[in-house]
């Protein structure tokens, strides 16, 4: 038996941020900000080429300049690193391409490093840098997808055969005889540029590597801190206790900075070599070769269908667009394309073949989204061709193959779909486009001569990353559990501890709410610790893949639970009661009914650290801790369904969004606020993806995007208002039923808006089939159907 | 990155200036507002050996009639320009131009000189001065010359300008004053470079002929654009809907438009016609 909690409900209100003050006062301390006694600041030289034998490197001047204190090169670190690690192995068979930190005889892209100098300040190390003399012999370079699967073309490497480095098919039910049989098949094919995240703060990183004690500290931005150490472990050949990975602020992190990057291995043998902590920050021109790449694919898509709309089969090939070398996530992100194509829809028979693509380009890595953008544009581009081939609204063919309640937990190629009311939100959605009047505010701007159109899109999200078995099973050499650590100390007072990081999100505060709802204390009186591997919990996947506030928040329930049961007994020995005639609210313990016989919090802590004597219960531990290991057998999927009014300029093909609305279901709300944050974010993020933004790069592979005026990010200028309505469909195997929502506006983004521009231009016959959906690129699919319409 | 090493003096005068100028040599740089210089120094695009930093000169920051031209100060910021009256009054292009240049932070620091000399082919400024056939002032501890806009750029982010010689100021005859103008640019984000722009200018008699025009399409070449021809097209002639289709229908012959990420000649000449549609329409006040 155990004390009533008649705390007032914390978890589902808008409570303010914890870190709100400090982030808008700039009171924040980002890693630029950390500096350390005698710290000296790096800088890596990178590959001006895309594909190029190293012949030599002369690096005699560079060290020779004042103020340098160590150069290092790929010579350097030979046989005493490891290849970069991959943690994802998801292809049967798949080749890895060696790669170390610092390339060693062949430069596989522009940006690549190849050496990398520690000085007194960062203007004298990049000074440095131009004295280092590099010799290059060229190679035959691989661009882009279609050189790289040229029979006969440019190889990256040149053992291999070709530039696949494996094939992964996900299969389910009969596929061949789905489309046999189907009354309707349509099939397209789409592009996706590249694209990346771009936080606000850069990626950092300090090493001090003590060369007494053989501690390696490093200060690191980054969202998954017990993975970069472990990871660190294995490249460099130190075990874990010897590694300490302390997180200051981070200034937005997006998935790339879930990655494992060279420049922590390069920092490290920096400071080794100078006996000095060593500082890299990654510069923003340096950002645009040297973050984590992603989105770019080519997807080969079909659905088959019956007359009436049922959707009988869905099959596709995946190219991956991966760079010269694997990433830390490897092919991950791509064979969750894959993984993920059937999308909310229940399809009896799908099958997926992805295949790893190897280019000179920058690897492939993390980016909110992983793989779903790609997916769900994909699935939802398919619904559309469909609708229109049958001649029915779009969402016709989406009530009709939207998985329906009863058939929850479904099981999809790869996944197990834990809950969700699809229909229901669809339903909500539509009625809410009525009671807006979109549909009669668009037929009225259309009889003005506008091209103005109403776009549609069903997705569901994959959240809570955190069944470890289940994921090492599919091939992830790591875990995705997540501990967390409850305490009340000798005043009373709360600590959460937690290996999650907040990044700009506000985990921070939605752990708060929930370690102080269940424990019975005001939020007032949670502090959360975070940032620090060697004072913090173990977080198996970090702050990525939706996973913090449901993982984190869950984890620190289970802990504050068993903790306030320890409280109860605590309270009934002083009380002289019963733990079941008690009752707490605010941190204030008293017996039912007779308010005045009550103990505090504080009480509580000084009997737990104290003065113990008479009032802790025989037996018992003395302190206030406990932990909870959250290991869950299944995922979460969270869904939403979103609607766009766009229009669009004929001419200049610019198309500008003027309304848009989301209905999204991420399992029980622990702050309305934080969600949408989140979601409003992700959706900003999502439209520049779908509109603007793009890493090109020319035939020879060099970049052509080296700012923000040439990798267009939206401003606010470009971001329509948004109407957002929750519904709360609570997780199954995440206790709390939180569910993720990191990722929702970015996966939700990219096939609403290419519904509503070919809504906008519905006289005309095009089909959406590359991002970003530029301004040049609309223009040329209007000239095109214009073409095509007048000779008919 | 960071900026490589520069040595750095602040002058107080313009004599000052131009003798700092003259013995930092050939590797000497002017400073002004540094929303260009500043960022292409700091990824060593720009590596100058040495900075004259202008912004002590108020001697520099004006906005003047005389007796024949408008004059503006090389140090006198977008912002001031952009919201100066007699500007408005007299040659509303370069405030219609000014207002889509970035964003105020960056006009509140942007300088009409520093604008004009790094010349960036799709910055508005240059593109208004060769429009409105200005001349740009130079000086040098050897004097003083003037050349003619037209003369004084010579492709993207290059200009006649010789080392040890700082722009002081720009005019614009003062009879740009009779012509009503327009400008409009298309940027895939809100106050980007534009990926073309058109700006027009119509003389107008008393018998509603248009006694002259001015016509320059800007960001599609390295040098913004004056169509001669369209110009001569509508010289002579009243304001009509058919005279614009016909300025239009010169375009594509008038333009050797440059092909980038942002769109092909094809796709630039067809902004260009878009624009111009409007810019002249206005110019020639058809309603």
């Amino acid at each position: 038996m155990t004390l009533t909690n008649d705390q007032p409900s914390i978890i589902g209100k808008r409570v303010p941020r914890l870190d709100a003050e400090r982030f808008v006062t700039g009171r924040t301390q980002y890693l630029d900000d950390v500096v350390l006694a005698g710290m000296l600041e790096g800088a890596v030289l990178r590959s001006p080429h895309a594909h190029a034998r190293i012949v030599s490197i002369d690096t005699s001047k560079a060290e020779a300049l004042p103020g340098v204190f160590a150069v290092v090169t790929g010579d350097d670190l030979a046989g005493k690193v490891q290849p970069q690690p991959v943690i994802w192995h998801v292809f049967p068979g798949q080749r890895y391409p060696e790669y170390y930190a610092l390339a060693n005889d062949t430069a596989r892209w522009v940006g690549q490093p190849i050496a990398a100098v520690a000085a007194r300040d960062r203007y004298i190390a990049e000074d440095a840098l131009e004295l280092i003399e590099v010799v290059y012999e060229l190679k035959p370079v691989v661009a882009n997808l279609d050189d790289a699967l040229r029979p006969g073309g440019p190889k990256v490497f040149d053992d291999w055969d070709d530039n696949i480095g494996g094939v992964a098919v996900l299969p389910k039910g009969d596929t061949d005889k789905a489309f046999a049989e189907a009354d309707v098949i349509v099939k397209t094919s789409f592009d996706f540029g590249r694209q990346m995240g771009t936080p606000l703060e850069t990626r950092g990183v300090i090493a001090k590597w003590d060369p007494y004690s053989k501690n390696l500290d490093l200060w690191l931005s980054t969202q998954s801190p017990n993975l970069a150490r472990d990871l660190m472990g294995d490249t460099i050949g130190l075990s874990g206790d010897k590694i300490r990975i302390i997180t200051p602020d981070v200034g937005g992190g997006f998935g790339n900075k879930f990655d494992f990057y060279v420049e922590e291995v390069i920092a490290s043998f920096l400071s080794l070599k100078a006996g000095r902590p060593v500082k890299i920050l990654e510069a923003r021109d340096e950002s645009f070769v040297a973050n984590a790449h992603s989105r770019n694919a080519r997807i080969e898509g079909e659905m088959a269908a019956t007359k009436d709309g049922r959707i009988t089969g869905l099959r596709a090939t995946v190219y991956g667009v991966l760079g010269a070398a694997l990433g830390t996530v490897g092919g991950g992100p791509t064979w969750t394309i894959g993984g993920l194509m059937s999308g909310p829809y229940d399809i009896e028979n799908c099958e997926v073949t992805i295949k790893a693509v190897h280019t000179n380009l920058p690897p492939y890595g993390s980016y909110r989204g992983w793989g779903q953008p790609k997916a769900t544009f994909a699935h939802e581009r398919l619904v559309e061709l469909l609708a229109k081939e049958l001649g029915v609204p779009s969402n016709v063919i989406r009530r009709k193959n939207l998985i329906r309640d009863e058939q929850f937990p479904y099981l999809s190629q790869v996944f197990l779909y834990d809950s969700g009311q699809y229909l229901a939100c669809l339903d909500k959605l539509e009625k809410s486009v009525a009671e807006l009047g979109w549909e009669e505010q668009v037929a009225k701007a259309r009889a003005e001569g506008r091209s103005v159109g109403i776009g549609y899109c069903f997705h569901a999200e994959i959240s809570s990353f955190g069944p470890s078995r289940m994921f090492n099973g599919a091939g992830l050499t790591h875990s995705t559990m997540d501990e967390e650590v409850v305490r009340i100390d000798s005043s009373g007072g709360v600590t959460v501890l937690t290996g999650l990081t907040s990044m700009g999100q506000g985990v921070e505060t939605v752990l708060a709410q929930v370690a102080a709802e269940t424990l019975g204390v005001p939020l007032e009186a949670v502090t959360v610790v975070q940032g620090d591997t060697q004072a913090c919990p173990f977080t198996g996947y970090g702050t990525g893949a939706s996973r913090g506030a449901s993982m984190g928040g869950s984890a620190v329930m289970q802990a504050a639970t068993k903790l306030r049961e320890k409280v109860s007994r605590v309270a009934a020995n002083i009380l002289e009661a019963s733990p079941q005639d008690l009752e707490i609210r605010d941190g204030v313990i008293s017996v039912k009914g007779v308010p005045a016989k009550s103990v505090t919090m504080r009480d509580i802590g000084d009997a737990a650290y104290r003065r113990l004597l008479g009032v802790f219960p025989e037996g018992e531990e003395p302190t206030l801790e406990e932990r909870f290991v959250h290991d869950p057998e299944n995922v979460a999927f969270s869904n939403g369904t979103s609607a766009a009014v766009v229009e669009v300029d004929r001419i200049t093909g610019k198309t500008t969004i003027l309304k848009w609305l989301i209905v999204h279901d991420c399992g029980r709300v622990i702050n309305p606020t934080i969600v949408e944050g989140q979601v409003i974010g992700g959706l900003a993020q999502g439209i520049g993806g779908a509109l603007m933004e793009e890493l090109v790069y020319d035939a020879d592979g060099r970049p052509l995007t080296h700012d923000f005026h040439d990798y267009q990010m939206p401003y606010a200028t470009e971001i329509p208002e948004m109407i957002l309505h929750h519904m709360e469909t609570p997780a199954v195997s995440i206790k709390g039923g939180f569910k993720g929502v990191g990722e929702c506006g970015t996966i939700a983004a990219a096939p609403t808006i290419a519904a509503a521009i070919e809504a906008a231009l519905d006289d005309l016959d095009i089909t959406i089939a590359q991002v970003p959906m530029t301004p040049s690129r609309i223009r040329t699919l209007i000239t095109e159907a214009e073409k095509k319409a007048a000779q008919a | 990155m960071k900026a490589a090493k520069f040595d750095y003096v602040r002058p107080a005068s313009l004599a000052e200036a131009t003798a700092a100028l003259a013995s930092a040599g050939i590797g000497g740089r002017v400073l002004a507002g540094g929303q260009s210089l500043v960022p292409q120094m700091a990824v060593r695009e720009l590596t100058p050996s040495a900075l004259v930093d202008l912004r002590r000169l108020s001697e520099l920051d004006f906005i003047e009639l005389r007796s024949d031209h408008v004059a503006i100060g090389a140090m006198t910021r977008h912002r001031t320009a952009e919201i100066s009256a007699l500007l408005a009054e007299l040659v509303p292009l370069v405030p219609l131009a000014l207002a889509r240049v970035a964003y105020p932070t960056v006009r509140n620091q942007g300088t009409s000189g520093g604008s004009l000399v790094n010349a960036d082919h799709r910055a508005e400024l240059p593109a208004v001065a060769i429009t409105l056939g200005a001349s740009i002032v130079l000086a040098s501890v050897a004097g003083q010359r003037v050349v003619p806009a037209s003369e004084f750029f010579l492709g993207d982010r290059q200009t006649t300008l010789a080392p040890g010689e700082i722009l002081t100021e720009w005019r614009i005859p003062l009879e740009m004053s009779k012509y009503r103008w327009a400008m409009d640019e298309f940027t895939q984000r809100h106050r980007d470079f534009p990926v073309t722009a058109s700006y027009a200018g119509v003389l107008l008699g008393p018998d509603g002929v248009i006694k002259d025009a001015r016509l320059t399409i800007g960001a599609t070449a390295p040098v913004a654009v004056r169509v001669a021809a369209g110009e001569a097209l509508l010289v002579g002639r009243t304001p009509s809907e058919e005279l614009v289709d016909a300025v239009l229908d010169i375009l594509p012959g008038a333009l050797d438009p440059v092909s980038d990420r942002f769109g092909d000649a094809e796709y630039r000449i067809t902004l260009a016609q878009k624009l111009t549609r409007g810019t002249l329409r206005a110019a020639l006040g058809i309603a």
